[in-house]
């Protein structure tokens, strides 16, 4: 969209239309870190400790200092509770839907699911708003999109492009390393070129057309590639982030931003706690032959790691950090010592990008059931995520079938939530 | 022609009512549509807004006027001074609201509305007609009533464009083509078709059997020339792609004689048609596992209509991967008719007369089916409930409700017309009614006559094998590819699905490429793939180019490719055989 501001200001400095376009877009040009914790994180146990509760609600976790006066974080996030004055924490996010699937499809399309249709996701909005990108995709899933989290009934253009591969161990993006030298791959692709020259029974191809480009420019440009080479980040800094898979995630989701992508998913498993939720959450974990690190101290690395580096490479205003997961876990301890599924309440962490500095918004009540004050729904966190994007989220789609959608047909910006 | 309608649209109106006459349904209700104020995005909406919940599109007048007139405590009208009703003050903006300014004081529908108030607000006039149908003509739509009257409703229908870039809503045309406008009135809707022809109309006579009259009457008419039919070589990889999901050998192209309908019949006796259109064909379906596509491959052979009524009474594989009533109602509908009965889970589908409890019926047919160890057992009671009360199937008395729900699928016209669709579909890359499983009275097919005479011979002997030769042996399936029109006067190019180019990598290279997900769809990783993977690497070998032109394209390099290709040695003989993997005519079905 071209204000006339914008528009006279390209015309008195002597820039092109396009060139003032392009300018204006990148002015308020905004990014995004989806920090994914699929399988549903417990706000009880995160964000909304209840020491006052009984044993079987509290559960076994004490809150720990946190740099905003009175808000209560669990103690093993010492990191993120200090960071807290630089973050907007959303204690009152409710949704009737329980089961992974939906709530996936709901909390990251902002529509309840429908049978008839599949709502494109945040990163696909983002694709399709801002551009899929030249050589480095702008919207990028690390290792993969979750559920729900592509392009619905968008084109498949618009699918976050997914790296494939574990950050955290023997990272190598998938196919991303031509199996030839680069002469040989010039040659190869000039050969390529006179086999589709010569070829008269197939047209033009525009969406592989585009990807083969697209693919050609990050084999080839070697900043592409360097984004995804997380051996050139100094060990220290690796370290910073921890070694978990979620925290070499964030480190390579800072790297992408760093290099011009627009929006990273980092998709982190494992929150899907149903039994033995304090060791799954905070303590090595053995089952079978799998160890599992904690959840919450890998977390509060990653996330507390991104967030300084981000400031420090003064990307943080311009790069909205978004953690959340499908839905809450049931206030009361089962007996397996887990939590269940609970959509009824949960919690969402902004920082950066336009989001508050030191905002609580919403209140759950003193069992962590529902939300007491200020209740919003997953359409009003992804409405101020659009905002905050500067994503116009009345914009209409087409489906297939020609149905007019737009991308958020309901939900109200969280102002409180926004600078 | 269509300027006038967009004329009529803005300056018509239905003819005055005398204000006793005024009633809900076909008067009130009507304008409420036509402003907006029940659309999906406002008051029609699964929740309301604001409290106020209307029916979508107004399909349930009865809620609506209740909800208008009742509830609140009748807050929304006010019957003394009707002009103070939120019902007015809303709409106008003259109280904050937050759709906007919608109703403009003193317009024709402010006075329709005002009047009903002041006539107290009744749901029927004194003289009430039902509205039983609709039919609309380019510039007009007309209702027509119980009592046999009509009227001009066109400036309260609601109109949308099937394809806005060749007509628009109003039915103003805009480029040469043909789409379909969807008219919308009280409940009631009809499609008109809206176009203009690229030329002068001209003969077109290239006839091979009866699918070209349907295909050629379209492009005589819209002066459409088509183009000719595509060589040999070309025919032969598109015939063995589409009926095999393989490529042609080397060996296969060389002994090609060009008997067409000999190759189409050759081919669709080889085993690998059942193994390929089975796997095609269930695609979308909601059963998945090597033991229900081994049972269908080996039914592929038998009557469709058989098949479907197996599936449906005697095996279990589809009540083991489908547990829900309302689901199986939805496959039944969406899979075997065409039919999107899911929209009326939520609502009343706002383009079909399918309501919500049409589709409660329908589930009701799978209301006591239960899978126990891998076995279907039948429940002696038990019933679905909608608002409370009991839904019963719409029909039938056997014990084993399916039966009847299974005889009356085989043996409705959209079953036929459902296998035709797909068929057309996957042999022309574009169903004669897009999406294909969407075939409803507003979403006509681009040749109704042509499915109807597909759907025809179907019904025959219910053989997918046969619709699939009639096709294939047609003028239009055979011709030269290009961008791939509605009107076929060129054959469309598609992309070959993931299962079908790992196939063909595989014949192509002589080893087994490994299946990957990557391949599944149109994306960068899919690209990404062919172009870097040490997979498609290690399958590359050097050949004469001679041999990877047929062991890849299925022809022999043109002469111009011949000299073209001029050099040698084993790295260039496998950069050519990469370039030919990763080309466009590989990744096609041209």
């Amino acid at each position: 969209m071209c204000t006339r501001r914008q528009f006279l200001v390209g015309s008195v400095f002597g820039l092109s239309l396009a060139d003032a376009l392009a300018w204006a877009r990148d002015a308020r040009g905004k990014s995004c870190i989806l920090v994914w914790l699929n399988g549903g994180p417990s706000h009880l146990d995160m964000f909304d400790l209840k020491p006052e509760a009984p044993a079987e609600i509290r559960g076994e976790f004490r809150p720990g200092k946190s740099a905003l006066e009175g808000v209560r974080v669990n103690e093993q996030l010492p990191r993120l509770g200090a960071l807290l004055d630089r973050c907007t924490l959303i204690r009152s996010v409710t949704s009737p839907e329980g089961n992974h699937d939906r709530a996936s499809h709901y909390m990251l399309t902002g529509y309840r699911p429908t049978p008839a249709l599949v709502y494109p996701s945040l990163g696909s909005v983002a694709a399709k708003e801002f551009g899929v990108g030249a050589a480095l995709p702008s919207v990028i899933a690390v290792p993969a999109a979750p559920q729900y989290g592509g392009a619905g009934f968008l084109s498949a253009a618009f699918e976050p492009f997914s790296v494939h591969s574990d950050p955290s161990r023997d990272f190598r993006v998938k196919d991303l390393e031509a199996p030839v030298d680069a002469d040989r791959l010039d040659r190869r692709r000039s050969m390529l070129a006179a086999v589709d020259r010569f070829c008269d029974s197939v047209g033009e191809l525009p969406g592989r057309d585009s990807f083969l480009e697209q693919a050609f420019g990050l084999v080839t440009s070697k900043e592409a590639r360097a984004a995804f080479d997380l051996t050139r980040e100094e060990p220290k800094a690796r370290t910073r982030y921890g070694p978990s898979r979620v925290g070499q995630s964030c480190l390579l989701a800072r790297r992408l931003i760093e290099a011009g992508a627009r929006f990273v998913t980092v998709n982190d498993d494992g929150w899907d706690t149903h039994d033995n939720a304090g060791k799954r959450l905070a303590g090595t974990f053995n089952q079978g032959k799998q160890v599992y690190a904690g959840k919450l101290p890998d977390l509060d690395l990653a996330v507390s790691a991104l967030l300084q580096d981000l400031d420090a490479r003064g990307l943080l205003e311009s790069t909205l950090v978004v953690v959340m997961g499908e839905f809450g876990r049931t206030p009361k301890l089962n007996a397996l010592g887990g939590r269940d599924h609970w959509p009824r309440a949960s919690s969402v962490l902004m920082a950066g990008g336009g989001a508050r500095r030191g905002q609580v918004v919403g209140a759950t009540d003193a069992l962590g059931e529902l939300p007491a004050e200020r209740p919003v729904g997953p359409e009003d966190i992804l409405r101020t995520v659009y905002q905050a994007l500067g994503i116009d989220a009345d914009r209409e789609y087409r489906t297939s079938t020609g149905r007019p959608v737009r991308i958020l047909d309901k939900g109200e910006v969280i102002r409180e939530a926004l600078e | 022609m269509k300027r006038a309608w967009l004329v009529l649209l803005l300056i018509g109106d239905a003819p005055g009512t005398p204000a006793e006459e005024i009633d809900f349904p076909n008067d009130v209700l009507p304008r409420l549509t036509r402003l907006g104020c029940n659309s999906g995005g406002c008051h029609g909406s699964a929740t309301g807004q604001n409290g106020f919940k209307l029916s979508l599109l107004g399909y349930d007048a009865a809620r609506d006027h209740e909800a208008i007139t009742r509830e609140l405590r009748g807050r929304r009208i006010d019957l003394a001074e009707p002009g103070k009703s939120l019902l007015l003050r809303k709409p106008t903006r003259e109280l904050k609201h937050r759709g906007g300014k919608v109703l403009e004081p003193g317009s024709d529908s402010y006075r329709v509305v005002l009047d009903w108030l002041q006539a107290g607000a009744p749901y029927r006039s004194s003289r009430p007609v039902d509205l039983v149908r609709i039919s609309a003509v380019p510039g007009q739509v007309t209702a027509h009533y119980s009592d046999g009257s009509t009227r001009d409703v066109t400036a309260l229908a609601l109109t949308s464009s099937n394809d806005d870039a060749i007509a628009d809503a109003d039915g103003v045309v805009k480029a040469p083509g043909e789409t379909a406008i969807m008219v919308r009135y009280g409940g009631q809707v009809t499609a008109v078709a809206a176009g203009r022809p690229y030329g002068p109309r001209i003969e077109v006579h290239d006839r091979r059997n009866f699918v070209d009259d349907f295909v050629n009457e379209k492009l005589s008419r819209f002066g459409l020339p088509p183009l000719g039919p595509c060589d040999d070589a070309a025919f032969l990889r598109r015939a063995t792609l589409d009926a095999l999901g393989i490529l042609p050998s080397p060996a296969e192209v060389r002994a090609f004689s060009g008997d067409r309908d000999g190759l189409v019949d050759a081919l669709l006796s080889r085993p690998e048609f059942a193994e390929h259109w089975s796997s095609l064909w269930t695609k979308s379906w909601p059963i998945r596992g090597p033991e229900f596509q081994a049972w269908l491959r080996s039914r592929w052979a038998e009557p469709y209509d058989e098949t479907v009524r197996t599936l449906l009474t005697r095996e279990a594989h589809l009540y083991k991967a489908v547990g829900d009533p309302k689901l199986l109602a939805e496959f039944v509908g969406q899979q075997l008719l065409g039919a999107r009965w899911m929209c009326a889970q939520c609502h009343n589908h706002p383009f079909e007369r399918f309501t919500q409890k049409d589709y409660m019926a329908m589930a009701a047919f799978f209301a006591r089916v239960r899978v126990r160890d891998g076995r279907v057992d039948l429940e002696p009671r038990g019933e679905l409930e909608l608002h409370g009360k009991p839904v019963l199937p719409p029909f039938g008395s056997s014990a084993d409700r399916r039966e009847d729900l299974a005889r009356w699928v085989v043996e409705e016209d959209a079953f036929g017309r459902a296998a035709a669709n797909r068929v057309w579909a996957a042999l022309m890359g574009r169903g004669l009614v897009e999406p294909v499983d969407d075939l409803r009275a507003s979403n006509p097919p681009t040749h109704p006559d042509l499915l109807e005479a597909l759907a025809r011979s179907f019904r025959k002997d219910s053989s997918i094998k046969g619709l699939v030769a009639v096709v294939m042996k047609s003028e239009a399936y055979g011709r030269r590819s290009g961008r791939g029109d509605p009107f076929y006067a060129e054959r469309r190019v598609k992309p070959l699905e993931g299962d079908v180019l790992t196939r063909a990598v595989s014949t192509a290279a002589g080893a087994a490429l490994p299946p990957d997900a990557v391949l599944a769809g149109e994306t960068l990783s899919r690209t990404l793939h062919l172009m870097n993977s040490a997979e498609i690497d290690g399958l590359l070998a050097a050949d004469t180019v001679e041999n990877l032109y047929l062991r890849t394209l299925s022809r022999l390099p043109t002469a111009a490719e011949r000299a073209h290709w001029t050099g040698s040695g084993d790295e260039y003989l496998k950069d050519l055989f990469w370039a030919l993997l990763n080309s466009k005519e590989f990744g096609t079905n041209h």
